[in-house]
This record gives structure tokens, C-alpha cells and sequence, in this order.
């Protein structure tokens, strides 16, 4: 994709969730939770769900990449292989992949099916990449530690898609065990869905946000300011993480990036404050601009205009 | 397989009962700079540990830049033309080189890859691993899922049975470098700051062990070390998992005093020799936890210096760290057994 064609995607995880979603300003979603098979109506976990969430987004004209669970353990390979069957039987675009494992079976039972692979799967250099590429991924996610000048390498260098985070909150990490259950103090095996509730983890000089399994930034990963430089490096392929964000947050992020990137891409003139002011509603903890600087994650820097 | 740190320490660690051995050079290794042996300190440990006729691994399990791949292939060279036995990485495009350019090196997956299911395997068997280290938090799991893993055909399994263990998976945890990181390039273009990512061989804050608070709707829920997991305990299980066949039983340990690393490798080559001895076998079980207590205590001082410090850390940590332990806490060990 190149010169003013983009490709603005998010994530949506359960039907009611996508039913409920202004998803206008997105060319593309990814459906389901990657991170916890326990979600309830999952969209990856889920058969007849997930046709009818692959239906409604096609009808919209967009594209539909399906996401599959990042961490499994031999018990879940059943369940993951079920979803890969359930996306290519669908007609879903992809499949978002982020454990090699998951790879090896796409590859060999779902030849058909395009591969996107996830930021968990630690793709840091141009040689990954490649080796990818030989076993026939499309488009892939570098690392999240990785500064802009690295993501422009893999771009340029290793001939795939390359998708990177344009706003959001940033995966720090995943954990074994549901954490949220775990200091909820209630000693029971069933899932409570605490991780949908208004979860805080703070520590001296951090705030995080907890969903779970998943350790997610506290700020907002924002780069409104930095959208020429971005555009500057050849990059086409975004993504607007909205992980168990409100849905108004989806619909109104995806707004103000696609208009953004729009003057940004056909004016000189491109000013960031005005889209700004409609971000910082969403972002209680404010923002950061992750490590696309090789700095601290949390930091914020401004652009040098 | 146990950690070296300290050219010192090299005699004395075989000497415990390790067959292999394994530690890192400054800079490109996981640990930061101030837990890894001096090159010129390496090479000598090469020498010492082939004239006692065991083997020596490489510790290469960073994720590395792409400028900085051909470089590490040039190490890896520098160090097989010495005589290493094998080498452990992490980054998946250093394979294909190794095995063109080294096909006699034994090439293990570190446990920062986190492979965990037997198509993960699989899939690093057919890029040519010899050997994946195993994920820590497989604990969870057990000697069961460990035991469906070994059956993975032409692949060797290396895990942890003594070591730290984190609430995150390993290798999937960027915590540190999003509360503080600062890049510096060395005149090669290599990334050799103690201030990097924890994945590159920056320092690692350690934030899943310090206190926090849990807000849930707006109030504070619970408070604590929230995030703080035990200590990875596998040798519990030892038997059984001398019964899989697993290849490499490891220590982890290039961070701790080389004292601690040395007498955890004597008490578990104890256990492994005397199984069928539960007298002896027992005896040397509560030696060991009595040890991992004194780990604890080291790294709750650690702790404390992280929380309470400023930026002058690093000098601090250097001294507690890589010294061995001093007379008195050897001493109140001695008195405690």
C-alpha cells in the first residue's frame, strides 16, 4: 500500500461489542481476545458468533482478520486450531497470529489463509522477519520496544506489511494466571469478569492498567503530534488498540486518526491541536509516544516543530 | 547446567558437580553488563572448563537490532574457533547463520522464547534447535505438560529447576524499559546500556515483585507485593523428571553470588546421586531451602535498594550483587543447619 492509501484497523472481542461499535472510520477489524480464552462470548472462542461478527463487518465493506490465542499450552492447541478452522471457513482476510506453534499449524492445515503476526512474538529484527516471510506470513508486528527508525527497517527491508500501534495502550505483558481474580480476594474457579470493570495497578513512578492476564500502559500510546514523521517513513498499515475500552472510545479515536491522517497526508499545513483536544477526553493517565523514540515507554515527547 | 559470573568461580562451580556450564559476555548477553564476565575473562573460562573435560555454553539470549546480527555471528565465531560447546539464543534470525556457519555447535532456544506447547517445538525443531529452555512458568502445569513436551520427537528439553520466577511470561514482559530506559550506542552501533530494555540486556527494575496498589471502580482494592510469585521450585519433582529423559536440568543464576550458584549446584547433584536414598535425599532437600530462603533474603535487600534508590544504583547493586555473600550471613546459614 502505498502513496495515500492507509489502512486504519482495531480490535472488537465480543458480537455485542461490535453490534454497539461506530466502526465507519476503520478499514479493517480484528475480532476476539487474544489473551484470555475464559472472555466470555469471545469472538475467537466463539463459532457462531464469530460468523455472524465476519458477516456484518464484510457487509460493511471492510476487511475481517480473526485473532488467535497468544500463549498456548498443549491443552488450548484443540480450541486455537478450531478458531483457525472457523476464520478460513468464514471467509475471514487473516488470521493474527503471536505464537510460532499457532503458526505451524496455520501454515500446514490452512495454507489459504493470509497470517498477520501479533507484537508478542518478539519479531526485533529484519532477519526474523525474513524467516517469516519464508513461511509465508503477510504482514507482521514489530516488537513494541522497537523505535520508529527500526519499524521503517523492517518495512523497507523484509518486504511485508508492517502494522504499527498509531493509539492506545500498549501490552506490557501476559501472565499465566488471572491476576484480577487473583486479588480480588473471592476463591472461586468461575470467571467474575473483573477484567471488564475500571482496573488499576500502581506502583512508585508507573500506573498500569491490569485486564486479567494482560498488564497493559497506564497512558495512552499517542501519536497525533508525530503523524507526518510516520507517514514520512512509508507506513500504512495502523492500528487503534481499544482493548476493553469503552466503545464510544473506538468509534471517536478512529474519527479523529482518520481525519488526521488525511490532512496529513494531502496538506502541508498539518496541525495536531485541535485532534488532540478530542483525544485527551479518552486518556485519564495521559499519553506517551511508547518507545518510537528509543525512550523510557511512558514518556512524551514533543515533535520538533 | 549451571551459571558462571566470575572467572573465580569457574573451578569451584564444576567442582560442586555442574557438567556444563554457561555465562555471557558483557553486552551480549540477556543479564546486564554488571552480571557478565569481561571477554578476555570468558576465554579464560573456556580453557579451564575444557581442561577439566566439561562443556561450556554461550549465552547469546538477547533480542538483538538488525544491525547488530552480524556482529553477534562474528562472536559466536570468536568463541567457537575457542572451543565453546553451544550456544543459547534467543533471537530466531541468528538460526539459519549458526547452523551454516557452526553446524558442530549445539544450538539451544533460550527460555525467553516461552515455548510451551508441542507445535512450538515443532516449529523451532524445523528452523534446526537442538534444545529449547523451557518457560519457568510452566510450574503451573507441572511434570505433566512437561511430560507431553519430552515426546516431541528429535528435540531436547532444558528447564529450570531452581530460579525466580515472574508474573509475566518470560521474554513477553517490557515493563522495565516503559517505567525507565535510556538507549546508548556504542562506536560499533551495539545497544550497551544497563538502562535498555530487559529483553536487550537492560536492567531489569524487577516492578513485578515491588509493592503496589490494586484500584478497582475508583477505590484501592488490595495492596502489597501484588504481582510477586514464589520461587521457581521444580526439583521437588526430580524423580519424575529424571524419568522424562529431559536433557538439561539448569540453574538460573548469572545474577546471584557465585557462592549461593555453587552450593544450589552441590545440593542438587547430592539429590540427583542419591534418589533411591531418601535419608540423604531429604537431608539435602532441606539444605537446599534453606539456601532459597538466603536467595529471598538477598534479593529482598535488592528490592529494597530498587525502591529506595536514586540513580547511583548501579554501583550499589554491583556490590552487593557480584561479591560473594558476606562472612555473616555464611555464618548464619552454617548456624541455621
Amino acid at each position: 500500500m502505498k502513496g495515500k492509501m492507509f489502512e486504519l484497523n482495531t480490535s472488537v472481542f465480543t458480537l455485542k461489542e461490535l453490534k454497539n461499535t461506530d466502526i465507519s472510520s476503520y478499514d479493517a477489524i480484528y475480532l476476539g481476545d487474544s489473551f484470555c480464552r475464559q472472555y466470555k462470548d469471545n469472538l475467537s472462542e466463539n463459532c457462531k458468533d464469530l460468523k455472524t461478527a465476519i458477516r456484518i463487518v464484510k457487509d460493511k465493506g471492510k476487511k475481517v482478520f480473526v485473532s488467535t490465542y497468544a500463549v498456548p499450552r498443549n491443552a488450548d492447541l484443540k480450541g486455537v486450531e478450531k478458531t483457525l478452522f472457523n476464520a478460513a471457513k468464514s471467509g475471514a482476510d487473516a488470521v493474527e497470529i503471536q505464537n510460532y506453534g499457532v503458526l505451524r499449524i496455520s501454515r500446514r492445515e490452512f495454507p489459504e489463509l493470509p497470517v498477520h503476526i501479533g507484537s508478542l512474538a518478539n519479531i526485533y529484527t529484519v532477519a526474523t522477519a525474513l524467516k517469516l516471510k519464508e513461511d509465508g506470513v503477510k504482514r507482521i508486528k514489530g516488537n513494541y520496544e522497537l523505535c520508529l527508525d527500526e519499524l521503517a527497517e523492517l518495512n523497507n527491508s523484509a518486504g511485508l506489511e508492517t502494522e504499527v500501534l498509531l493509539h492506545g495502550k500498549m501490552i506490557l505483558g501476559i501472565s499465566e494466571e488471572c491476576l484480577t481474580k487473583k486479588w480480588s480476594n473471592k476463591k472461586t474457579k468461575a470467571c467474575q469478569d473483573f477484567c471488564r470493570r475500571n482496573n488499576y495497578l500502581s506502583s512508585k513512578k508507573l500506573v498500569l492498567n491490569n485486564f486479567g492476564r494482560v498488564t497493559l500502559s497506564g497512558k495512552d500510546m499517542c501519536t497525533i503530534e508525530h503523524l507526518p514523521l510516520i507517514l514520512d517513513k512509508g507506513f500504512r498499515f495502523f492500528r487503534i488498540e481499544s482493548f476493553r475500552e469503552s466503545r464510544d472510545y473506538a468509534a471517536q479515536v478512529g474519527n479523529i486518526y482518520r481525519n488526521a491522517i488525511i490532512e496529513a497526508l494531502e496538506s502541508r499545513k498539518y496541525s495536531y491541536k485541535k485532534y488532540l483536544l478530542g483525544l485527551k477526553n479518552f486518556s485519564p493517565i495521559g499519553f506517551c509516544n511508547g518507545y518510537y523514540f528509543a525512550r523510557s515507554g511512558q514518556d512524551y515527547i514533543h515533535s520538533k516543530k | 547446567m549451571a551459571p558462571i559470573n566470575n572467572l573465580h568461580y569457574v573451578n569451584k562451580i564444576l567442582d560442586s558437580g555442574a557438567d556444563i556450564v554457561y555465562g555471557g559476555i558483557k553486552g551480549w548477553s540477556l543479564r546486564p553488563n554488571m552480571f557478565e564476565m569481561r571477554q578476555k575473562d570468558f576465554i579464560q573460562a573456556i580453557k579451564k572448563v575444557k581442561s577439566r573435560g566439561k562443556k561450556i555454553f554461550l549465552a547469546m539470549n538477547c533480542f538483538y537490532s538488525t544491525n547488530e546480527i552480524e556482529k553477534a555471528i562474528e562472536m559466536i565465531a570468536k568463541m567457537y574457533a575457542l572451543g565453546i560447546d553451544g550456544v543459547i539464543i534467543s533471537e530466531l534470525g541468528l538460526v539459519g547463520e549458526i547452523k551454516k556457519q557452526f553446524p558442530q555447535l549445539d544450538l539451544h532456544l533460550s527460555v525467553q522464547t516461552s515455548a510451551s506447547n508441542s507445535k512450538d517445538l515443532e516449529f523451532y525443531k524445523s528452523l534446526g534447535i537442538d534444545c529449547v529452555v523451557l518457560p519457568r512458568n510452566l510450574k503451573e502445569c507441572s511434570v505433566s505438560n512437561i511430560n507431553k513436551l519430552s515426546k516431541v520427537e528429535n528435540i531436547g528439553i532444558e528447564i529450570f529447576i531452581l530460579g525466580d520466577d515472574s508474573c509475566n511470561l518470560d521474554g513477553r514482559c517490557y515493563l522495565s524499559s516503559y517505567l525507565c530506559q535510556k538507549v546508548r550506542h556504542d562506536s560499533t552501533g551495539r545497544d550497551f546500556s544497563a538502562l535498555g530494555s530487559a529483553n536487550k540486556s537492560g536492567y531489569c527494575f524487577l516492578i513485578c515483585k515491588r509493592q503496589c496498589s490494586y484500584f478497582k471502580d475508583g477505590g484501592v482494592q488490595s495492596q502489597g507485593r501484588l504481582l510477586k510469585r514464589g520461587d521457581l521450585v521444580i526439583y521437588k519433582d526430580l524423580k519424575e523428571l529424571v524419568s522424562l529423559g529431559i536433557k538439561v536440568l539448569k540453574v538460573q543464576g548469572r545474577e546471584f553470588s557465585p557462592f549461593i550458584s555453587c552450593r544450589m549446584v552441590s545440593c542438587l547433584k547430592n539429590m540427583l546421586l542419591n534418589l533411591e536414598n531418601a535419608d540423604k535425599y531429604n537431608k539435602t532437600v532441606s539444605e537446599l531451602e534453606s539456601l532459597i530462603k538466603l536467595k529471598q533474603r538477598i534479593q529482598d535487600r535488592h528490592l529494597y535498594l530498587l525502591e529506595k534508590s536514586s540513580n547511583k544504583i548501579w554501583r550499589l547493586l554491583r556490590e552487593f550483587l557480584q561479591r560473594p555473600i558476606d562472612g555473616l550471613e555464611i555464618l548464619q546459614w552454617q548456624i541455621f543447619h
